[in-house]
C-alpha cells in the first residue's frame, strides 16, 4: 500500500492532498484570528505577499533559503519518501520536496497546513501530502519512510493543550501534565523509528542544553526563563512553577543526552553535528568529531545575545575564545543529529 | 563526513559544503540551492568552472559535476583543490608576488580575441585564489558570464580591490601601493589587449563599467568594494596611477 492509499484508509480527506484526524490541537506562532486573516489574504495574494502584508516578521522564518541547510547531511539520492513531523508552514517541507520523491508533512494546526498547501501549489510541487494529526498519536504505517524530519519539534512533544506561542511563551498559565517529558519524547521517537525503513534515518535538530549563551543569562528559548535549560530538571521545574505556574517540560539535551535518547528509542548509530549560530539559520554545521579550527564567530546583530554593538562584540569574543581557542564543542548553540535505524 | 562552510553568504542563495569521503578521504566541495535565484547562481558557477577547467585542466574533465538540476533545486559537486588560500586583506605590497602570478594566470588562460566580449569571472579577488605546487587556481565562478566584459576587467579589478583594502583606513594611497598597481597594469598593457581608455582612469572606468553592466552580476553588486569609495578618492587614485604610469 502506498502512503496516499494508506492515508485515505486511515483519515478523512479534506482536500486534495490534505488529510485530517479528529484532533483539535493547535500550535502556532500566531493566534487563530491572525491565522484566519493570513489565510483569507492567500485567496487573493501569493503566500509570500500575504505574509509580508500581515506577518512580516515571519518572512525569514518561512522563506529564508538558509533554513534548509541541514538537509544535505542526509545524503539524499532523490528517490526517498520523507515524513516531516511538525512541518508547520513548510520551511523544510518545500525544499525537501524539491529533491526527493515524496513528502508527508504532519502537523496538528490546520491553518499552517493550508498555508503550506498553497505554497506547494505556487511552487508546482505535486509530491506533498499533508496530514493534520497529533504527533504523539500517529499510527504504525505500512508505507515506511526513508527519512523522518524532526526540526525544532522534539522539545514541544511533552506539551499539551492549544498553544498560540505569542500568548504562551514566557507568560503565566497554570497547567498540569501527566508523565515524564522524556518518556513522551521517547515514545514519539520510537514511533518515528518504527515508521522508517530498515536503512532509514531521522534528522533531529534542537537547541543544546549547554549552549554557552544560556550560561551568560540568555533566556531558555522555550520557557523564556534564565538558566532552566542546564539546571537539574527538578530545580528548573520549581523555577517554572513559580514564574509561569506550570512545570518545565520543554526538555532539550546535551550532545550525549540526545545521543542516548535516540539510541534508546530505536537508533543503531547517531552522527552529531554542532550548529552555529543556531539550527534554524545555520552559518556553519560542523561534525562533533571534527575540531573547531575552522570556526568563525557567527553572532550577528539581532541574535539572542543582544542587538547592541557592545554585546555583539562581547558575544563574538566569547565565541572565539570558547570555540576557536578552547575547542569547547559541548557548548555549541544547537545540535543536529542524524540517527540511523 | 560533511560540513556546512557557508550558508547564503554575500547575498547569494546557495549553500557550500565540504564533503570528505569515508574510505579514501577524498574531498569535494558541494554547492546546493533551493530557490530560482540560487539555481541561477549555481548554473553560472557550473558554466564558469566548465569553461575554466577546459583551459586550466585540459586532461581532467571532472572538475565540476552538476548532479541534479530542477526548476528550483540544483546541486553541484566540485573537485576540492588543496593549497593555500590567498588573502585579499593583506597589503598590496605584501601581495605583490601573488598578484603578478594571478595576472599572468589571466593572461595565459583568457582568450585574447573578443575585445569587449571576453569571459567574466566577476569576483576575481585574491579571496578566490588558491595556490599550490601546480600553480594558481581560480575558484567561485558564481558571477561567470561567457561574453561579459572587456579584456582585462578581472585583473584590473583584482589590483584595485587589493589597493582599496590596503588603504581603507585613511584612503590615502602610498607611492609603493600605487607602484604595484602600475606594475600589474603595465603587464596587462604589454599584451596589447587592454583598452587604452582603461589606463587613463582605471578605477573610474571600472566603476562605470560595473554600473552600466550591473545585470552581469544578477543584481546590483553593492558588495564590491569599488562602490564604497568617494568620487574624490577615485580621482585621487586614478591621478596617482596615471602619474606613475607616465614616468
Amino acid at each position: 500500500m502506498n502512503i496516499q492509499e494508506e492515508l485515505k484508509s486511515l483519515y478523512k480527506q479534506k482536500d486534495k492532498g490534505l488529510f485530517s484526524s479528529e484532533t483539535d490541537g493547535y500550535w502556532s506562532n500566531l493566534s487563530k484570528e491572525e491565522n484566519t486573516k493570513l489565510l483569507s489574504a492567500v485567496d487573493v495574494l501569493s503566500t509570500r505577499e500575504a505574509l509580508i502584508k500581515y506577518q512580516p516578521k515571519l518572512e525569514d522564518v518561512i522563506y529564508s533559503p538558509k533554513r534548509a541547510a541541514g538537509l544535505e547531511l542526509l545524503g539524499l539520492t532523490g528517490d526517498e519518501f520523507c515524513i516531516d513531523y511538525g512541518c508547520m508552514w513548510g520551511a523544510l517541507t518545500i525544499p525537501l520536496a524539491k529533491r526527493v520523491a515524496h513528502v508527508l508533512g504532519v502537523d496538528q494546526t490546520e491553518d499552517s497546513l493550508k498555508f503550506l498547501q498553497a505554497r506547494a501549489r505556487e511552487e508546482g510541487l505535486q509530491n506533498i501530502d499533508l496530514l493534520r494529526a497529533d504527533l504523539r498519536k500517529l499510527p504504525l504505517l505500512e508505507a515506511k519512510a526513508d527519512v523522518g524530519i524532526i526540526n525544532g519539534v522534539l522539545e514541544w512533544i511533552p506539551e499539551n493543550g492549544q498553544i498560540a506561542l505569542k500568548d504562551y511563551y514566557g507568560k503565566h498559565s497554570s497547567k498540569t501534565y501527566s508523565g515524564n517529558p522524556q518518556e513522551k519524547q521517547q515514545s514519539f521517537l520510537k514511533r518515528a523509528f518504527d515508521n522508517l525503513k530498515q536503512n532509514g534515518r531521522l534528522f533531529v535538530a534542537i537547541e543544546n542544553r549547554y549552549d554557552f549563551k544560556m550560561f551568560m543569562g540568555v533566556k531558555d528559548p522555550h520557557a523564556n526563563l534564565m538558566f532552566t535549560s542546564f539546571l537539574p530538571r527538578a530545580l528548573a521545574n520549581v523555577i517554572s512553577k513559580v514564574k509561569l505556574g506550570r512545570p518545565y517540560v520543554n526538555w532539550i539535551y546535551s550532545f550525549s543526552g540526545l545521543k542516548e535518547l535516540l539510541l534508546n528509542s530505536g537508533a543503531s548509530s547517531v552522527e552529531l553535528y554542532m550548529c552555529f549560530p543556531n539550527y534554524q539559520f545555520p552559518d556553519q554545521i560542523i561534525p562533533l568529531e571534527k575540531g573547531l579550527s575552522q570556526f568563525r564567530p557567527t553572532i550577528t546583530v539581532g541574535d539572542t545575545v543582544g542587538a547592541r554593538k557592545l554585546k555583539r562584540y562581547f558575544g563574538r569574543a566569547v565565541e572565539k575564545t570558547l570555540f576557536k581557542s578552547l575547542q569547547c564543542k559541548q557548548l555549541s548553540p544547537s545540535i543536529i543529529a542524524i540517527a540511523y535505524k | 563526513m560533511i560540513e556546512l562552510l557557508r550558508n547564503c553568504s554575500h547575498g547569494n542563495e546557495a549553500m557550500t559544503y565540504l564533503k570528505v569521503g569515508d574510505g579514501d578521504h577524498s574531498k569535494k566541495i558541494i554547492k546546493v540551492a533551493y530557490t530560482l535565484e540560487g539555481v541561477a547562481t549555481l548554473c553560472s558557477e557550473f558554466h564558469g568552472y566548465t569553461w575554466y577547467a577546459k583551459r586550466r585542466y585540459p586532461s581532467n574533465d571532472n572538475v565540476c559535476l552538476k548532479t541534479q538540476q530542477l526548476k528550483s533545486f540544483a546541486r553541484l559537486e566540485i573537485k576540492y583543490i588543496d593549497g593555500h588560500l590567498a588573502s585579499c586583506t593583506r597589503s598590496i605590497r605584501d601581495n605583490q608576488t601573488i598578484l603578478m602570478q594571478v595576472i599572468d594566470h589571466y593572461i595565459a588562460i583568457w582568450p585574447r580575441e573578443g575585445g569587449n566580449k571576453v569571459p567574466l569571472h566577476g569576483d576575481y579577488s585574491l579571496g578566490n585564489v588558491i595556490t599550490n605546487d601546480d600553480g594558481v587556481h581560480i575558484i567561485d565562478w558564481e558571477h561567470f558570464q561567457p561574453t561579459g566584459a572587456f579584456w582585462g576587467f578581472d585583473p584590473v579589478y583584482l589590483l584595485l580591490e587589493n589597493l582599496l583594502f590596503t588603504i581603507k583606513k585613511d584612503m590615502k594611497p602610498k607611492k609603493g601601493d600605487i607602484a604595484v598597481v602600475v606594475k600589474g597594469l603595465q603587464k596587462l598593457k604589454s599584451t596589447g589587449c587592454l583598452d587604452a581608455a582603461v589606463l587613463n582612469r582605471p578605477l573610474e572606468f571600472l566603476i562605470d563599467f560595473v554600473h552600466d553592466n550591473y545585470r552581469l552580476w544578477g543584481a546590483y553588486p553593492k558588495k564590491l568594494p569599488i562602490f564604497h569609495v568617494s568620487n574624490k578618492v577615485v580621482a585621487l587614485i586614478d591621478q596617482a596611477i596615471v602619474t606613475q604610469m607616465s614616468h
